[in-house]
């Protein structure tokens, strides 16, 4: 359900600059750190506090070089981004905010954390995630488009992360990983979402959806996933197109397809700035759609203002997977500091989706180390994150239970793209924002290529130490 | 019957598009005998510049459009003609497609460093207020309806233009005979000018109508165009009104395959890859006119020495060795592509540097190496190494057959269309079954790949792999400087120097052409493997064409007949790129523009860049050894052994010389 992915082939026709980047439709600008509202009272909480998780950064008297990037007075946390492609700093952004605000409040016991940023520069995973196994303790609130190109790696070197975002089905899932949303491996993604578009609020669409995709290897098995998880919620798949990851001259035959073969649901899978076109010749065609699944990687002021004027014809939705929607911050004491801290640490650097999953990584892992006192080790590390059974990143997003990794989606809340930005669908929630209990689909196997797991790379449990 | 009329006019408007910029290339082609694969970026920019006056400064539309139209574009246009087109014009057709390259890379790095990609831009269509025209089943939005009248007003613009003026009947003239229209008084400079002008006001054009129905995106908008080049060959480069019909042709065929092609597993990257095997066939099946502008210079292919390439190679491995030593392990996963992408760029040498014979897709062939390797050398079986050269040898081959019928910027499309065809459907099938044989290319979204075992040791660290690499790009550099002392060699120029000729002399075309193709394929396939076994872990992006394009143009700026070509270019390629921003982040934009900047220099270092640096090493040894000619001022040719001596040397050059006419 929580598949926050970058649209990692669709970045990658930039290659031809040799370097040269742009944007991978990841960027969810919400609420920006300047612009937030008064702060609320609840968001006046004591240092090293944050939301509803007290103590994730104190002072104290922690010493020793226990581990590989570990000293007495700081730790190296390594943060993998493709920012030097995509140009995005959302990732640097948290971590830079994070470790200012933790080491303000006197550190993970006395230790002070840096973050070693690491650039993939997109396909340089490899080399990236080699230079971490040197060098960190641990990766935390990393993301990389190609991250399944470097898991092996890190398996190898008994590297945890605590990642921000997981991209490729090579890496769901895989050892060392204490990702905090749900994403399970072998269950489909989004049944809740879909059951309510095609059951609940829209049911004559359930026998005319239709999905849109940027043609990739990589982009195949996840478009498959939705494929069959849409079905197997009751949807009926009536149109498939794909168009090429480089880009589409004339959007046209596609909405004409569209509206043809009388397609009422949409999922769209591919860069913000496409959806936006595919939508503005919808609308120019007076072809009105039930609903647009536009995804969440859409979550954020640019498609707004992109879409423009389709927003106010077509229904566009997108699942946030449990995380509380930014645009309410107001209401949600831990979303509010969230935005206080950043306006403090990084005024105007906007507070989107990705700061956001970052964000309650970074805590999951500050957390997780504090645990561990003096004896910081990758193992006391790892384990501590995998013993949370309902982790709420202070209350940032819905419980996630990290000693589970491959459940099914446990809850998940819907945002619909409005002229006047994204704001809560009515997706009937049962659990304070989020809406839990949705059906459970179990993928075919085969459909995502397995991750590695530490005997494939001749290594155990026993050798994390 | 409806919607089969309804998905006729949205191919119309789509062809509209392509029918604008397919004729700026034709026309700029013709006149000046340029490929300009940097006709969309020059859109692009028109786009981008637009964008600024109209949204970003808040001007009319009618002001803008005409600063663009009228200012804008002319001034871009006769800056390329001057600055960069007019140097390579009397090189051949490589140096003059590198350019562009470089250009096109250029232009995008330029504009993503002036408007933040990450900043969303729209530009409004045209009459957006307007109701669309409904008729039936068929809906046309005044947008839509507007692109397709200008198109046809460019067609009888240009019509008129070239039936009716004075120079329009210059650059018909120039078109048909470059030197004959000079003697008969007209300017055949004048005629590129306006062609070049002409071009990109057409660019410009095709580039604001596009970009407001997509959005403001530099690299999509500078590449979406492929589908444009199909319909200018269907008008053979040459003939407008084909042209035209080329667009409706290929505009009506990705709306009706849109609408009608079955959902399946197979189909989808088929549709996509449509043009590009249009582009083939049209390729094919159509008779090309002589090659313009073949033959003006043929510079001679360097024989490289047997002592020297054995110094070169030994000096190969020992910077394997010293990387090896000295980078960490993260380093020599980066670095370590200068060995194997050096082996992709030196499979250029007998292919385009000795045989003449232009290819785009080398890298897309190193991508089916790659995926040879992780697929059969899965536990790194030494035979697998043989499996991938044979397999890319024989792609190689497949490839040959058909370009037999190409040349020049014909191959070159064809390779490009190929590159196209295996990135949006081959590399992207599922899993299938051919001849009983499960075939899975990136199923999956990528491969991996360990190193090989060789000798009984698993050459598996960082480390071992870089060294192994520089062993094999040694190994290869030395075959292709024994290539070109051999008679093999020597035929693959005579092949580069006139098909004619060497057919005549008994030289067989296939298998000369065949065999070149698959050397060069079966090099490339290695260096794929290769690279594959550094990065661990490859996926299909990184085989792309346009990550192609980059290293076909330092290849080019290397000097494409030169052995240390791969070295050079796997240096010059991933070294600097890296290193720079390593060490200063800043430079990264700039960095982006290195690749282009070289290309763009090229015109004044038509041999590339080995040449003056093997000079400077040579003049450096003669200085060391303290016994330095003195470099008097240039004797000509033809006073050779009267106000000097008669050199040894002498002779080869003039024979050379006559030979090359």
């Amino acid at each position: 359900m929580r598949r926050h992915r970058t649209i990692a082939a669709l970045v990658a026709v930039a290659l031809l600059a040799a370097g040269c980047g742009r944007s991978g439709g990841s960027s969810a600008g919400g609420a920006s750190a300047g612009s937030s509202q008064a702060p609320a009272a609840a968001a006046q909480t004591s240092k090293g506090t944050f939301g509803s998780l007290t103590g994730v950064c104190k002072p104290g008297h922690a010493t020793g070089a226990t581990d590989q990037g570990v000293a007495s007075s700081q730790i190296t946390a390594g943060v993998l981004t493709d920012e030097g492609f995509t140009k995005i700093p959302d990732l640097v952004n948290a971590a830079r905010v994070f470790t200012s605000w933790c080491n303000a409040a006197g550190g993970i016991d006395g230790r002070k954390l840096a973050p070693n940023v690491g650039d993939t520069q997109l396909l340089q995973v490899a080399a990236a995630m080699t230079a971490a196994c040197a060098k960190d303790f641990v990766l935390a609130g990393n993301s990389e488009a190609l991250d399944g190109l470097a898991v092996k790696t890190r398996v190898s070197c008994l590297l945890p992360e605590f990642p921000a975002q997981v991209v490729m089905p090579q890496d769901i899932n895989a050892p060392l990983q204490a990702y905090p949303l749900t994403d399970g491996h072998s269950y489909g993604p989004y049944t809740g979402y879909y059951t309510w578009l095609v059951k609940q609020q829209y049911p004559d669409s359930a026998r005319h959806v239709g999905i849109v995709y940027g043609q990739s290897p990589i982009t195949a098995p996840l478009v498959t996933a939705q494929e069959k998880t849409l079905t197997a919620v009751g949807g009926t798949m009536a149109y498939s197109g794909a168009f090429p990851a480089t880009g589409v001259t004339d959007w046209t035959p596609y909405a004409e397809a569209i509206k043809s073969k009388g397609i009422k649901g949409l999922i769209f899978y591919g860069e913000t700035q496409q959806l936006a076109a595919l939508e503005l010749v919808l609308t120019n065609m007076g072809d009105k759609l039930d609903w647009i699944d536009a995804n969440s990687n859409a979550y954020g002021q640019p498609f707004i203002q992109l879409a423009g004027k389709s927003l106010a014809f077509q229904h566009n939705y997108a699942d946030e997977g449990g995380l509380y929607p930014l645009e309410k911050a107001s209401s949600n004491a831990a979303t509010q500091q969230l935005v206080k801290v950043f306006a403090q640490y990084a005024p105007g650097q906007p507070v989107t989706l990705q700061v956001l999953q970052a964000w309650s990584a970074w805590l999951l892992f500050a957390k997780s180390a504090e645990s561990c006192g003096s004896a910081l080790t990758r193992r006391c590390v790892y384990d501590a994150a995998v013993k949370q059974t309902a982790w709420t990143g202070g209350g940032l997003q819905a419980p996630v239970n990290l000693a589970q990794p491959d459940s099914p989606p446990a809850c998940f809340n819907v945002e619909q793209a409005t002229p006047g930005g994204w704001e809560p669908a009515p997706f009937r929630p049962n659990d304070g924002a989020y809406r839990c209990g949705a059906p459970v689909y179990r993928l075919p196997a085969g459909i995502y290529p397995p991750p590695p797991t530490l005997a494939s790379v001749g290594k155990s449990m026993s050798d994390l130490k | 019957m409806g919607q089969f009329l309804a998905y006729g006019i949205v191919g119309l408007s789509t062809a509209a598009i392509y029918a604008v910029i397919g004729s700026g290339l034709v026309l700029t082609y013709t006149t000046t005998g340029v490929f300009n694969f940097a006709h969309g970026a020059a859109g692009m920019l028109a786009a981008f510049t637009y964008w600024q006056l109209t949204i970003g400064w808040g001007w009319p539309v009618p002001v803008a459009l005409a600063v663009v139209l009228l200012v804008a574009a002319p001034a871009f246009g006769l800056g390329v003609e001057r600055v960069v087109m007019r140097p390579v014009q009397a090189l051949g057709e490589m140096e003059r497609l590198v350019v562009t390259v470089a250009m096109l890379s250029g232009l995008i790095g330029v504009a993503e460093w002036i408007w933040n990609p990450n900043v969303p831009r729209t530009l409004p269509t045209f009459f957006a207020s307007a109701a669309p025209i409904r008729s039936g089943p068929v809906t046309l939005t005044w947008h839509q309806a507007t692109t397709i009248f200008v198109a046809a007003g460019v067609a009888v613009a240009l019509w008129i233009l070239l039936q009716r003026t004075r120079t329009g009947a210059e650059m018909r003239a120039v078109v048909d005979d470059r030197p004959l229209a000079g003697l008969t008084g007209a300017d055949p400079l004048r005629a590129s000018r306006v062609a070049w002008i002409l071009g990109t006001q057409l660019a410009a054009i095709g580039g604001i109508l596009i970009a407001p129905e997509l959005t403001l995106d530099a690299t999509q908008l500078s590449l979406l165009i492929v589908s444009a080049y199909t319909a200018a060959v269907f008008g053979r480069l040459r003939s407008l009104p084909l042209t035209f019909a080329g667009a409706v042709v290929v505009g009506g065929m990705e709306s009706y395959l849109t609408g009608y092609l079955p959902d399946n597993s197979i189909l989808p990257g088929l549709r996509l890859a449509a043009p590009a095997l249009l582009l083939f066939i049209a390729l094919l099946a159509f008779p090309h006119r002589r090659l313009r502008g073949r033959s003006l210079r043929l510079r001679p292919v360097p024989v490289p020495t047997a002592a020297g390439t054995a110094v070169f190679a030994a000096a190969t491995v020992a910077a394997g060795v010293v990387l090896a030593a000295a980078l960490s392990p993260a380093d020599l996963v980066t670095y370590g592509g200068i060995f194997s992408l050096g082996l992709v760029a030196l499979s250029y040498v007998p292919l385009t540097g000795y045989a003449g014979q232009i290819s785009l897709c080398q890298l897309s062939i190193a991508g089916i190496g790659a995926v040879v390797w992780a697929h059969l050398g899965g536990n790194g079986q030494w035979w697998a190494l043989l499996a991938v050269v044979a397999v890319c040898a024989a792609v190689g081959a497949v490839v040959a057959v058909p370009a037999l019928r190409l040349s020049g910027i014909y191959l070159a499309l064809g390779t490009a269309a190929f590159a196209f065809v295996l990135d949006q459907w081959i590399f992207t099938l599922p899993s299938f079954r051919v001849l009983g044989v499960q075939v899975s290319l990136f199923n999956g979204g990528s491969v991996t790949a360990v190193g090989p075992r060789l000798f009984g040791v698993q050459a598996g660290s960082e480390a071992a792999l870089t060294v192994l690499a520089a062993v094999f790009l040694a190994l290869v550099t030395l075959a292709v400087a024994a290539l070109r002392r051999g008679r093999f060699g020597r035929r693959l120029i005579a092949l580069r120097d006139s098909e004619a000729a060497y057919a005549m002399l008994g030289g067989n075309l296939l298998l000369a052409r065949v065999a070149v193709f698959a050397l060069a394929a079966g090099i490339a396939g290695l260096g794929g493997a290769l690279y594959a076994m550094q990065q661990q872990s490859v996926t299909a992006e990184q085989f792309a064409f346009t990550a192609g394009l980059p290293i076909f143009l330092v290849v080019v700026v290397g000097g494409v007949a030169r052995v240390g070509d791969g070295l050079f270019t796997g240096a010059a390629y991933v070294g600097p790129l890296n290193a720079l921003v390593a060490v200063a982040p800043w430079s990264q934009n700039l960095v982006a523009l290195l690749p282009a900047l070289a290309g763009i220099a090229l015109g004044r270092n038509p041999d590339g860049l080995i040449p003056p640096m093997r000079r400077l090493a040579g003049g450096a040894g003669q200085a060391l050894r303290g016994r330095s000619r003195p470099a008097g001022p240039a004797v000509p040719v033809e006073w050779w052994g009267v106000r000097r001596a008669w050199d040894e040397d002498d002779k080869k050059v003039l024979d050379r010389g006559v030979a090359a006419g």
